[in-house]
């Protein structure tokens, strides 16, 4: 953390810095960075790299030497070959396939294992038979030769690579703890063989461009979805929680979405096959049974798993069962609607089922269409981009003392690496990112509302905009719920992010998000006079209070008062809400 | 060698040919460095890198829990940072309150109840971020601090104890702590950063003794009162060892040069015995300290940080222009050496009456470590107590200046409690001592604190196999060969070398007299009790009457050539 200001700051600016920042107060200090963010054009905000690099140096470290020697390696490589350094624990071997030289310089740490952050790597390449025949790559091994698995990682690695028909650029150099001599030699080498191939390893890759106008090869509708398999589905939260939140990412062919930041995909989810059974039994139906829908002849098993909702029960349904609800039921007419709230299907169905002489064809004749849900897409999705990003919430909920799970997304968080999962993209128009480059963004998340903010400041970590961005989230516990973290923690390094203000409401019961704005009017004024746009994202009811508080809140306090209703008249006021 | 030159004076070298960490020391402003900023941080509950090296001066440590790191990494999640947090407890004698206090606070904002160390004091495992400024302000209600607890300064300084001598522990105790006062850190950054007091400071003499750039290394000073060297005193940098003559004391004698950390991957890497120099006035000990210390900042190695450690710059200089040094700075001649004799390292566990009439009940506290329902209970023994609580260098906890009238009282509770199991003697787990290790020590490289209770039930079954049950063996684990619970000075130490595996040690003395020799590399459970099953089936039928099992390895010469002190003498009789 603290090194990055040596490469911003000069000794004697840095030193003349502090000195000032040492004698304001905290609010003058906040203050500070409120006023600067509103003003500033972000000129230090440098572009992540949006793929990867043709030739890749690649370290794994416990104690840092390796990370220093591929840095090192970087800083002797001409500059022309464009190579990038990478963490082993941020590399996947299925990306080595676009990768043409890679340069790996790894421990080995206690007796034969990997560093711990190069172990997924490590162990996907020595279960990997994928042939990397157009992969060239040397290995540098440190270790310790006190231990009998000296340099093992690295031996294995090199070894491995050379099966899978990749190529020797020169010759694996083993380190002991004296390791500086031998790498230095290694690096020298390497540096040399590379400089004379001269060749433009980055050229080759296919360059693109954000602003780049693409069509999609044929178009995905809610009526022609696309299946998109599951590439990784992460619990983000604690996993021991009841309603853990998730993050899934989906495998996409490149181009195939338009879709902005601030976009969703609908999902179109099926029934857990437990929920499928209980109904068939409850009806005593085998699920083998032929229906007709929408004029296309399936089997009832089928139709009650994609198609069906059986979660609530239509009128209709409650009409066809009982045939007077209202005498029935024992109910008045007008309560059939919140009887229906609180009634799940399973349970009517058992109450009613064996008075109506019910068909395959009729129940699904009555059953109300199983909806798609809409989830925020997480990631900024772009014509190369092969992944599409999700965080959802797995959602529970009680009727009458019953516990029911989400359909969607109990689907999504059920879903394992490989599954099937039906998509298809939906704009979300009035949540975009603005049309200004430069103007502040005031981003406030709750949950999964997260998400979004995710691909906004994806967006301008890929280089083409300037907007500073505050940003303020809340969740529940510090320690086990602070979604995308390390993703922040990153951005704020690189200065795509300007200011994160975190509320744990476990943490902190007395606390509200809204704490956050009346404790830094200033910045909060500051940066609305600036133009900044406000973003509401997630939980409907949190948001909607937070949003009453802000207004009245600005209306009483700041220094003109009508910064609040020039947000609402200038459109710069974003909600996305549920 | 250096010797026909100068030697080199570290500090007067140019600040950019020393070790990354003297610079971060020097551009630290007196230990502030950035840490105001770093406690404020929300996006991570870690505090910068370089503040990492400054807290240590404050007696906080960086950990983070090892065992869910990579967890945390796949859900993109920082590593579950928290600090360790050892308070300054000189002497390791702890009042009702404190005690109580230091109850409070872990429960309220540590994990894992309260750790006695190997140096008398307390350790708060996973306090956050957020409270470190709360928990430093309760411990300050009582009178308590975490001022260099760690770092490259004097840490925490130990001081024996005998039952025997009373009135000499509560003296040589004083000047335990006298010397403490006089060599911690006097830079006002503790109470800037931590309550948040401003001072208005001469900056440019802010630490008269130390300077800008503290000490080469940690520097660690002890006091013992033979015949107990509870201590370990030749384990430290300086070690004072009481002498008593018609129960007066009269001074100390002093060795200089102890430590027990190494890498294993250096050859110039060893723990050392403290070196003999020769015999100080009671009033002189304090200032003596200082002055060795003043020797070891201007000529502690300063480039290679492993090197720093004051063994290393008595070695490489020589005792003999070491003791001329000591003798200019300090004005005066060393008298000669005493007489004196140590027959024992281990705590005496149980109750022991003192000569004034007093109690102390030691208790033997597994790995020191005092947590959940043991907590409950010394809780509540401290509620009605009369008397002090001393934390021992062995790990243990001691309940000390009980009157006869509140004995049989304070005997019935602790039978109550169920404690009594603490107090019996014979335990084999009374001689053993681990460090914390996994998962929150960033050196460790096996377990040790964990392992222990396995490791111990699997010895004992080994020494009742051979009908040695009675016979007790000192006993240390270590997660890495930094040498935290001082595993060179067991007659069997492990020092962790990798999961599951251990550099094994044998020959220590059960006085601490002696250095154990490292007898097998890289061993797994099976083969170290295949060693031990052999040494001790040897030592059953050859051993003398009463002679310890590191004492019988050296005599059958089983062992080569272990160091030992010029006073060490084996107890054993044909």
């Amino acid at each position: 953390m603290q090194s990055i200001t040596d490469d911003i700051f000069s000794k004697s600016q840095w030193q003349e810095l502090n000195a000032l920042l040492a004698k304001l107060s905290h609010e003058q200090s906040l203050w500070l960075s409120g006023y600067l963010a509103a003003g500033i054009k972000n000129p230090l905000a440098e572009p992540a790299t949006a793929s990867v690099s043709k030739l890749v140096i690649a370290y794994g470290t416990e104690t840092g030497n390796s990370k220093a020697l591929a840095e090192k390696l970087h800083q002797q490589l001409p500059s022309q070959l464009k190579a990038s350094v990478s963490d082993l624990a941020d590399l996947k071997v299925a990306e080595l396939t676009k990768v043409s030289h890679l340069l790996i310089i790894t421990s080995t740490h206690g007796d034969g294992d990997p560093p711990e952050t190069a172990e997924d790597f490590y162990n996907a390449l020595m279960q990997s038979e994928k042939p990397l025949a157009n992969l060239n790559y040397s290995v540098l091994a440190l270790g310790d030769s006190t231990y009998t698995h000296f340099c093992v990682t690295g031996r294995n690695i090199d070894e491995q690579l050379a099966k899978l028909g990749a190529q020797q650029l020169i010759p694996r150099v083993e380190c002991d703890v004296d390791f500086e001599e031998p790498a230095g030699k290694w690096i020298t080498e390497l540096s040399q063989k590379l400089s004379t191939q001269q060749q433009d390893f980055a050229g080759s890759a296919p360059v693109h461009s954000l602003s780049a106008e693409y069509k999609p090869s044929h178009e995905v509708t809610k009526s022609a979805p696309l299946t998109a398999s599951v590439l990784d589905n992460i619990i983000l939260s604690d996993p021991n929680s009841p309603m853990p939140t998730h993050h899934l990412e989906l495998d996409i062919p490149a181009g195939i979405f338009d879709l902005a930041p601030g976009d969703s995909v609908g999902v179109l989810a099926e029934n857990p096959p437990e929920q499928i059974r209980q109904v068939l039994d409850i009806l005593g139906f085998s699920g083998d049974e032929n229906i007709t829908v929408r004029g296309e002849a399936i089997s009832l098993l089928d139709g009650l798993k994609s198609q069906f909702d059986l979660n609530h029960c239509s009128i209709k349904l409650l009409e066809r069962l009982t045939e007077d609800p209202a005498a029935n039921s024992g109910l008045d007419k007008s309560a059939v609607r919140s009887y229906l709230k609180q009634h799940h299907l399973t349970n009517i169905l058992r109450k009613f089922a064996h008075q109506a002489a019910l068909s395959p064809q009729d129940l699904v004749n009555h059953l109300r269409p199983l909806q798609p849900r809409l989830y925020d897409v997480a990631n900024v999705i772009d014509s190369e981009s092969t992944a599409l990003h999700l965080c959802v919430k797995r959602y529970q909920y009680t009727m009458n003392g019953q516990q029911f799970a989400g359909v969607a997304s109990t689907y999504l968080a059920d879903a394992a690496v490989g599954d099937p999962i039906h998509i298809y993209p939906h704009k979300n128009k009035r949540f975009h990112l603005p049309d200004s480059q430069t103007a502040p963004l005031i981003m406030v998340a709750d949950g999964t509302g997260i998400a979004p903010f995710r691909a906004f400041i994806e967006q301008i970590a890929a280089g083409k905009r300037q907007n500073p961005c505050w940003l303020l989230f809340r969740e529940a516990r510090y320690k086990e719920d602070f979604l995308y973290q390390t993703d922040w923690q990153s951005h704020l390094t690189r200065r795509h992010l300007n200011k994160l203000d975190v509320h744990f409401y476990q943490d902190q019961p007395e606390l509200t998000l809204f704490n956050y704005f009346a404790t830094n009017p200033d910045i909060l004024s500051g940066w609305l006079n600036a133009g900044a746009h406000l973003y509401l994202s997630g939980d409907k009811t949190f948001l909607t209070w937070l949003e009453t508080e802000l207004e009245n809140y600005i209306q009483k306090h700041l220094l003109m008062g009508s910064e609040w209703q020039s947000l609402k008249q200038q459109k710069r006021l974003h909600k996305n809400l549920y | 060698m250096l010797k026909n030159n100068p030697p080199i004076k570290y500090l007067t070298l140019d600040i950019n040919e020393l070790h990354d960490n003297e610079r971060v020391k020097q551009r630290s402003q007196f230990l502030r460095g950035t840490l105001n900023a770093s406690l404020e941080t929300v996006e991570s509950a870690s505090i910068a890198e370089s503040d990492t090296l400054l807290t240590k001066f404050h007696g906080i440590y960086q950990q983070d829990d090892r065992d869910q790191r990579k967890a945390r990494r796949l859900r993109k999640l920082e590593p579950d940072y928290q600090f360790m947090v050892r308070i300054r407890i000189p002497g390791g004698v702890l009042n009702k309150n404190q005690w109580q206090q230091l109850d409070f606070l872990s429960r309220r904002y540590a994990n894992r109840g309260l750790r006695i160390t190997t140096r008398q004091t307390i350790q708060l495992h996973g306090v956050q971020k957020w409270h470190l400024r709360l928990v430093l302000q309760g411990l300050k209600q009582v009178g308590l601090d975490t001022i260099a607890a760690c770092g490259d300064d004097s840490r925490g300084i130990v001081c024996g104890i005998n039952p025997d001598h009373s009135a000499i522990h509560r003296q040589v105790y004083q000047i335990a702590q006298d010397t403490s006062d006089r060599l911690i850190p006097k830079t006002h950054a503790y109470r800037e950063v931590w309550y948040q007091k401003h001072v208005d400071t001469d900056s440019a003499n802010e630490e008269p003794v130390y300077g800008p750039l503290y000490l080469p290394r940690k520097f660690k000073v002890g006091f013992v009162i033979p015949p107990v060297n509870d201590i370990d005193v030749f384990a430290q940098d300086v070690g004072f060892i009481a002498v008593i003559k018609n129960d007066q004391l009269e001074g100390f004698n002093v060795c200089v040069g102890g430590g027990m950390g190494q890498l294993d991957s250096r050859d110039d890497s060893y723990p050392r015995l403290a070196s003999e120099i020769g015999f100080v006035p009671t009033e002189d000990a304090a200032e003596l300290a200082e002055i060795i210390m003043t020797i070891q900042r201007d000529y502690g190695d300063r480039i290679d940080r492993h090197q720093a450690r004051f063994k290393y710059t008595i070695d490489r200089l020589g005792i003999n222009w070491f003791i001329n040094e000591l003798t200019a700075r300090y004005g005066k001649t060393l008298r000669a050496v005493r007489k004196y004799r140590f027959t024992q390292n281990h705590d005496l566990i149980g109750w022991h009456k003192t000569d004034q009439r007093h109690w102390q009940v030691t208790f033997n506290i597994d790995n020191g470590r005092i947590n959940n329902a043991l907590q409950d209970k010394f809780q509540a023994l401290v509620q009605d107590l009369t008397g002090a609580v001393r934390l021992t260098p062995n790990q243990n906890l001691q309940l000390i200046n009980i009157p006869d009238f509140a004995k049989s009282t304070l005997e019935n509770r602790i039978a109550d409690f169920g404690l009594s199991v603490l107090i019996n003697v014979a335990d084999q787990s009374a001689y053993s001592m681990s460090c914390v290790a996994l998962p929150t020590c960033g050196l460790a490289m096996a377990e040790a604190e964990r392992y222990m209770p396995d490791f111990l039930a699997r010895l004992e079954e080994l020494k009742a196999s051979h009908d040695l049950s009675a016979t007790p063996i000192t006993l240390r684990v270590t997660g890495c060969p930094n040498g935290c619970a001082r595993p060179y000075l067991g007659e069997i130490a492990l020092t962790g070398r990798a999961k599951d595996l251990y550099n094994l040690y044998l020959g220590g003395s059960p006085r601490g007299d002696r250095l154990a020799v490292c007898y097998q590399q890289n061993v797994n459970e099976h083969e170290i009790f295949k060693t031990l099953d052999t040494l001790l089936s040897l030592y059953k039928t050859e051993r003398l009457k009463n002679e310890a099992f590191g004492d019988y390895l050296v005599r059958s010469q089983t062992l080569k050539t272990p160091q030992s002190s010029p006073q060490s003498l084996p107890i054993q009789e044909m």
